[in-house]
């Protein structure tokens, strides 16, 4: 009888869980609406949306969206990083209300969305930053495009190699064997550094190629930038790559890399990764490219990414179509001075009002949505 | 069960109805323990079949050639997909880890059995089971920031300089390819994983070495021989069986760890002859490169292929234990010991 009361406790119990669950998740769901519903009067509320897409620049948005909050109340805007692939293909399938991508969207990916036209929003700048780990050697440590190469491809195994003693005369480099640091796991850092060694050395692009995860011929892998921080920071003499915000926050050594149309060595910072964007051109073509920039002071291995938004927003309802325009607008503007705080890279001015211009372009049954008065004043 | 129940029945007075529940109740017990055995069969077999639903693409494309393929290259337009580097990791950690990890969980059972008794054994024996209660990712850790500098620095540097230099296994204890001993490699894991393991095949090899019948040990003692060679003599002869099953259950724990040793393996695809270059392991790499939703269709694919894989190689040792098991319990005079068919049944199941 005892062991009877007992069950029926228990049964009770989960069926209180279940429906406390159900009802917490209405009320959930009750509280978006009524943000929308709320968005009719005059000082514009904006609501809930999602998002899903690249995870470099998750942190950035994930901190616009949070701020954005406080120009919009309502616009909880909820932002799955699961990779640029996952994004593109959650609009093309429409589970998501907008996309975002670390690569221009390539051919194969705009036929995947048919009569929808995509406009692709650049929206911050990022750097992959050469690390190393090299005990009695303080001086920054200059590299070149094909020694850096080289040294990933296994053929330069030594820290006072030629090639790499010619690039730091004024440095008393060790005779100590390199040991190369890569990602395990696929990563769009990967996929910038390797199309950078691809565009440096024609020995890497046939051997190896480019790609979120490749073949290396050389190293051990760490999983994520902390993965590969750690096997560099453990082993004397180690090299390896990571994103340029995690470098700073480490006390590895950072490398100056030389730049495309210079002799001079840059060294990453917010300043010269912005830089790499001055060429930038609107509408983003399927091989716009900020790596390698020849623009002055440019930092060679940057990188940028775009939010992924359709043209075309009547289908997303005219208060999310609202919420979306007026986080645009206010991530191109306001919000470029927010990224700084977190190491990433605002965009060139004019690069910022191209994005500004092609914010026009937007349209929401046939006509233009003007951003409200609370992003814009 | 019903038969010796029913007097004590009667006395309680109500014998139709008592019987008839107790029926009942030996019914649905049955029916439903049944019901659990073969949900699992199922679920192995469901598990398998959603994975060669995909995973047998990767051998449609390469062939048999799939399983001693050295490639493993992901980018687009150049993909090709082979397994050996994985099949040689995973393989190679799990057997040092084995040869380190049984003499001592031997040496810890006897001792906790046959030599300290009292609060030493206790302390012993909790400090061996806390060690079994460390979740795999802090054994990772402690690997990245402990043992593997301790490697680099100094034991595989002193090992290169001894065992490196016998003929037959020196090759095995060698710098590694970069000239250095810097880095995760097999050897690390291994290690850690000797010590993951050394708890379970402590436990189950102190069950073993206690069901040694007493009369076996005096018997020995009896015609004078000292404790070692009553261990030797009585005890391990007996046991033998037992162990070896122990040790299957570590070598799977081993086959199949992740996170410890995709933190410590290196992460590289080379297969060499010394111990000390990084290496790769199938549970590792699935870990590492599963995560991206969209990855290019005979990449997943192929990873789900070396999850097959790895199911195989573990079927394959439990079968494999389970003869060792059978054939050392012959060899045991007055047939199989009783712990081992235990042992042989628990592998079975796992």
């Amino acid at each position: 009888m005892g062991r009877k009361g007992k069950w029926a406790v228990v049964a009770a119990l989960s069926a209180f869980a279940v429906v406390g669950a159900a009802c917490s998740s209405n009320s959930d769901a009750a509280s978006g609406g009524g943000g929308g519903n709320g968005g009719g009067s005059s000082p514009f509320e904006g609501v809930a949306m999602t998002g899903a897409g690249a995870t470099f620049p998750d942190p950035v948005y994930e901190y616009w969206f949070k701020t954005f909050q406080s120009m919009e109340p309502g616009a909880k805007i909820n932002y799955q990083a699961i990779g640029s692939g996952g994004g593109i293909e959650q609009l093309q399938q429409k589970t998501v209300d907008f996309g975002a991508s670390d690569a221009p969207l390539q051919s194969t990916d705009i036929t995947g969305f048919g009569s929808t036209t995509i406009l692709q929003f650049p929206t911050v700048l990022g750097g992959v930053a050469v690390a190393y780990n090299l005990k009695d050697v303080s001086d920054p440590l200059k590299f070149d495009g094909s020694t850096v190469a080289d040294i990933f491809l296994g053929k330069v195994k030594s820290w006072n190699d030629p090639a790499i003693t010619s690039l730091n005369p004024s440095v008393t480099l060790p005779d100590k064997p390199i040991q190369v640091c890569h990602r395990a796991d696929e990563s769009g850092t990967t996929f910038v550094f390797t199309n950078w060694l691809s565009q440096e050395s024609p020995e890497w692009q046939s051997k190896v190629g480019a790609d979120k995860a490749v073949q290396w011929p050389v190293g051990n892998g760490g999983n994520g930038n902390d993965g590969v921080a750690a096997c560099i920071s453990q082993s004397d003499g180690a090299i390896g790559y990571v994103e340029y915000q995690y470098a700073v926050t480490t006390d590895l050594g950072v490398a100056l890399i030389k730049g495309k149309n210079s002799s001079d060595f840059v060294a990453p910072s917010v300043e010269s990764i912005s830089a790499a964007a001055g060429g930038l051109t609107l509408p983003i073509q399927p091989t716009t490219n900020v790596l390698n920039s020849d623009a002055p002071g440019a930092y060679p291995i940057s990188s940028t990414t775009y939010l992924l938004v359709p043209q075309d927003l009547t289908p997303l309802g005219r208060d999310k179509a609202q919420t979306l325009v007026d986080f645009l607008y206010w991530a191109l503007t306001k919000g470029q001075s927010l990224v700084k705080a977190l190491n990433y890279a605002p965009l060139p001015d004019a690069v910022a009002q191209a994005d500004l211009k092609q914010l026009d372009q937007l349209e929401f049954d046939g006509s233009t949505l003007a951003p409200s008065a609370s992003v814009t004043s | 069960m019903g038969a010796s129940d029913a007097p004590i029945v009667e006395k309680a007075g109500a014998p139709a109805r008592r019987r008839g529940r107790t029926r009942v109740g030996d019914a649905v017990f049955k029916g439903m323990t049944r019901i659990v055995a073969f949900g699992l069969v199922m679920l192995l077999v469901l598990m398998i079949g959603v994975l060669a639903a995909d995973g047998v693409r990767p051998f449609r494309e390469f062939g048999w050639r799939f399983l001693i393929g050295r490639n493993w290259n992901p980018v687009a337009g150049r993909q090709s997909f082979g397994a050996l580097p994985f099949i040689y990791g995973t393989v190679v950690t799990s057997t040092i880890a084995i040869v380190l990890a049984v003499p001592v969980a031997v040496g810890l059972a006897l001792l906790l059995n046959e030599v300290a008794r009292g609060w030493l054994a206790n302390i012993v024996a909790v400090l061996v089971d806390l060690l079994a209660a460390i979740p795999s990712v802090v054994f990772g850790l402690w690997g990245v920031f402990v043992l593997q500098p301790a490697m680099d620095r100094t034991i595989e540097p002193f090992l290169a300089n001894t065992v490196g230099k016998v003929p037959l296994v020196g090759p095995l204890f060698r710098a590694n390819v970069s000239g250095g001993f810097q880095g995760g490699d097999v050897f690390t894991a291994g290690v850690i994983l000797a010590v993951m393991i050394v708890p379970i095949v402590t436990a189950v090899g102190r069950e073993v070495v206690s069901t040694v019948p007493r009369d076996l040990r005096e018997a020995a003692l009896a015609l004078g021989s000292t404790r070692f060679e009553m261990v030797r003599m009585a005890v391990l002869p007996y046991s033998r069986s037992g162990i070896v099953g122990a040790s299957m259950l570590g070598l799977g724990r081993a086959l199949g760890e992740t996170i410890a040793v995709a933190m410590v393996v290196g992460n590289s695809l080379g297969i060499h002859v010394s111990l000390f270059n990084g290496g790769y392991t199938i549970p590792a790499v699935i870990a590492n490169e599963f995560r991206e939703a969209s990855s290019e269709g005979l990449h997943k694919a192929s990873l789900l292929a070396l999850a097959l894989i790895l199911i195989a190689i573990a079927l394959m040792f439990a079968a494999l234990s389970r003869l060792l098991v059978r054939r050392s319990a012959a060899l045991v005079s007055g047939g199989p010991a009783p712990p081992a068919t235990e042992l042989a049944r628990l592998e079975g199941a796992a």
